[in-house]
C-alpha cells in the first residue's frame, strides 16, 4: 500500500514533530535558564543558549528578601479550600440533578446552565464593588468564596453520575440506604474519576488565576503567585528579571509536575470542558 | 448489605415531601452561591451600567449614556473593539491551523504521538500571566530570544511588544503558544470517531493523502470544528490576563481589549466599566447560544 516516493514523508513529519516539540518547550526552557542568571546576563546583548555564571543566587534571594513564600502559602491554601468547598457543594448539587425529582428542577437546571455562561471577566466589576461594601478586600474568604462553586464542575459530574446505572440506587435503598447513603455508598465510589477530574481543574484555574486575586487583595501579603509576581513589575513597566524568572519556575513546577502524575484527569477535564462547558 | 439500621420514622412525613426537601436542601448551598456570586453580579452589571457613578459615591441615574459614549464617543472602547476582533480572528485562524497539522501528526497510536501530545499540552496547564511574562523577556527588542535568534540570521526583528503595530500581533502569537495544545486534543478525539473504512475504501480508489484530508478528514471533522471555532471565539473575546501583564493595553491603545478596558476603569467609573461588562456578557451569551444550537443540528447524539 506505501508508495516507494513516500519514503521520505516519515522523516518529514518527524522534524515537523520535533519543531512542535520545541516551539511549546523553549520558552519553559529560557525560563529556567533566567532564573539562573544576573540580572545583567539576562539582559546581555550577547546571544548565549546556556546560562552564563549560573548560581542559585536568586532563588535564596527570592525567598529570603521578598514575601514569595507567603504568596506560594496563599497559592496552595486558596486552592485547597475552595477545591474543598468545591467538592463538597457541586457533588451535593449534581446528585441532585442528576437523581432527584421535585417541583422546581427546572429552574435549578436552568439556573446551572446560565451561570455557566457568565463570563468571570464580566462580573468582577460589581464582585469587587461588593467585596468593598462587606469590607471583604485582603481577606482570605473574599479570594476563596466567589470561587468556591463552579457551575461547569456541576454540570461535569452530573453527566458523570448520569452514567451509572439506577438499579444500583434502587437496591442500595431497599437495603436500607437513604438518599445520602445512596450518595456516599454508590455514587461517590462509582465517579471517583469525575470528582478527581474536578478537583483537578479547579486546582488549575485557581493556581492560575490572575483578573480577581488582583482586585481583592491589595496588600502584598495576600497576594497569590500570579498577582505577586505580575507586581514584580515597576513603574516604568519593566519587570526585574531575576526575581521575575525563578518565581515563574517555582509557581509552574508545582502545576506541572501534577499534569505530569494525572495527565489523563488534566486531559479529560479540559478537552471535555471545552467541548460541553 | 445493610448500610444503615433501619431508623424509627420519628417525624411522620410523606416519602414525597420528605423527598423534596431533602433534594432542596442538598441544593440550597449551590444556589446560594451561584445566586450571590454570579448571578446576582451579572443583574448589577446590568443596573450599575445606567448609573454615571464612581467609587467616590456619586451616582446618578444617565440611562443608557454609559453605552452611546462607549459606542459612538470612546475612541479607545472603539479600539478596544476593534483590538479584540483582530485578535480574535488572529487567534482563531492560527490556533485552527497549527492544532489540526498537531492533531494529524499525534492522531496515531504511537510512541512518539503521546510523548508529543503531553509536551503540546504542558502550555495549556501553566499560570497563563506567568508565561507572559516569560514571552515579554523573549519579545524584548534587544535581549530578548527571539531578535537575538532572527540577528543571527541576518534579520533585524521588530520591536515587538512596544511597536504599536505589532504587539497585538505579538500578544496573539503568545496566546496560540499557550492554547493550542487543547485544541490539538479535542480535534484528535474527533479524528478518531472517523470510521477507518473511508480511509480503506478511498485507498482501495487511489485516492492520495491530500485528496483524502479534503474530502474525508475535513468533512467528517465538521461539528467539531465547529465547536472549537465557537469556543475559540469566546475564549478570545475574553482575552485579558496575559496582555495585561504583558503590554497593560498598550503601547497607546495598541492592545486595548475589552476586557482590559472595564479592568482599568473599575476604579473610577464603574458605571461604564459596568456597561462594558455587561456588553461582554451579551456578546458571550450570543456565541454560547450559537454554539448550542449548532451543537443540537450538528453533533449525533452519543
Amino acid at each position: 500500500m506505501n508508495n516507494k516516493k513516500l519514503r521520505l514523508l516519515p522523516v518529514v513529519k518527524f522534524i515537523i514533530v520535533l519543531c512542535t516539540c520545541l516551539f511549546s518547550l523553549l520558552p519553559f526552557f529560557i525560563m529556567f535558564k533566567g532564573s539562573f542568571e544576573s540580572y545583567n546576563n539576562i539582559v546581555s546583548l550577547q546571544f548565549h543558549l546556556l546560562p552564563k555564571n549560573a548560581s542559585m543566587y536568586n532563588y535564596f534571594d527570592l525567598l529570603a528578601n521578598y514575601e514569595f513564600l507567603r504568596w506560594f502559602f496563599n497559592s496552595v491554601f486558596v486552592a485547597i479550600a475552595a477545591i474543598a468547598i468545591n467538592i463538597v457543594i457541586d457533588v451535593l448539587a449534581a446528585y441532585t440533578l442528576a437523581r432527584m425529582e421535585y417541583p422546581g428542577k427546572k429552574v435549578t437546571n436552568a439556573m446551572v446552565l446560565f451561570a455557566q455562561i457568565i463570563p468571570v471577566q464580566a462580573i468582577v466589576v460589581p464582585l469587587y464593588l461588593m467585596m468593598v461594601k462587606w469590607g471583604w478586600l485582603d481577606t482570605y474568604k473574599g479570594l476563596i468564596l466567589p470561587v468556591a462553586v463552579s457551575p461547569f464542575i456541576i454540570f461535569f459530574l452530573k453527566q458523570s453520575f448520569m452514567q451509572i446505572p439506577r438499579a444500583l440506587d434502587e437496591a442500595a435503598m431497599i437495603d436500607g440506604c437513604g438518599r445520602f447513603g445512596v450518595l456516599t455508598q454508590i455514587i461517590l465510589p462509582n465517579a471517583k474519576s469525575a470528582v478527581g477530574t474536578g478537583a483537578i481543574l479547579k486546582f488549575m484555574w485557581v493556581w492560575g488565576d490572575y483578573i480577581w486575586p488582583s482586585l481583592v487583595s491589595k496588600v502584598s501579603s495576600m497576594r497569590t503567585l500570579p498577582v505577586g509576581i505580575a507586581g514584580f513589575q515597576n513603574a516604568s513597566g519593566t519587570y526585574p528579571w531575576n526575581l521575575v524568572m525563578p518565581a515563574a519556575v517555582l509557581a509552574a513546577l508545582p502545576i506541572i509536575l501534577l499534569f505530569i502524575f494525572l495527565q489523563k484527569y488534566f486531559v479529560a477535564g479540559l478537552t471535555e470542558g471545552a467541548v460541553k462547558g | 448489605m445493610s448500610m444503615e439500621q433501619k431508623n424509627p420514622r420519628t417525624v411522620a412525613l410523606k416519602p414525597k415531601t420528605r423527598n423534596t426537601l431533602q433534594a432542596y436542601m442538598f441544593f440550597l448551598p449551590a444556589a446560594a452561591f451561584l445566586i450571590l456570586f454570579m448571578i446576582w453580579p451579572m443583574i448589577n452589571s446590568a443596573f450599575y451600567s445606567v448609573f454615571k457613578w464612581n467609587l467616590a459615591g456619586n451616582k446618578s441615574f444617565v440611562g443608557l449614556d454609559n453605552y452611546k459614549f462607549m459606542l459612538f464617543q470612546d475612541s479607545s472602547f472603539r479600539r478596544a473593539l476593534l483590538n479584540t476582533i483582530i485578535y480574535t480572528i488572529f487567534n482563531m485562524g492560527l490556533t485552527l491551523v497549527l492544532s489540526m497539522v498537531c492533531a494529524l501528526l499525534f492522531q496515531k497510536q504511537s510512541r512518539m504521538s503521546v510523548v508529543g501530545r503531553c509536551l503540546v499540552f504542558i502550555p495549556v496547564v501553566v499560570p497563563i500571566t506567568v508565561m507572559g511574562m516569560v514571552w515579554k523577556m523573549m519579545y524584548d527588542p534587544q535581549y530578548g530570544f527571539i531578535n537575538q535568534v532572527l540577528s543571527m540570521l541576518n534579520i533585524t526583528g521588530p520591536s515587538w511588544l512596544y511597536d504599536s503595530n505589532i504587539a497585538l500581533l505579538a500578544v496573539t502569537i503568545f496566546n496560540v503558544w499557550k492554547e493550542y495544545g487543547l485544541y490539538t486534543l479535542i480535534l484528535i478525539g474527533g479524528l478518531q470517531k472517523i470510521p477507518q473504512d473511508l480511509y480503506e475504501v478511498a485507498d482501495v480508489e487511489g485516492a492520495n493523502s491530500w485528496q483524502k484530508f479534503w474530502k474525508i478528514t475535513l468533512p467528517m471533522l465538521k461539528p467539531i470544528m465547529y465547536f472549537v471555532t465557537t469556543i475559540l471565539l469566546i475564549n478570545s473575546f475574553k482575552a485579558f490576563d496575559h496582555i495585561w501583564v504583558m503590554t497593560g493595553g498598550g503601547p497607546g491603545n495598541a492592545t486595548t481589549t475589552v476586557v482590559t478596558y472595564l479592568y482599568a476603569k473599575v476604579r473610577d467609573n464603574v458605571g461604564l466599566a459596568s456597561a462594558a461588562s455587561f456588553f461582554l456578557f451579551l456578546i458571550v451569551a450570543l456565541f454560547t447560544f450559537i454554539k448550542s444550537v449548532i451543537g443540537k443540528g450538528g453533533e449525533v447524539d452519543e
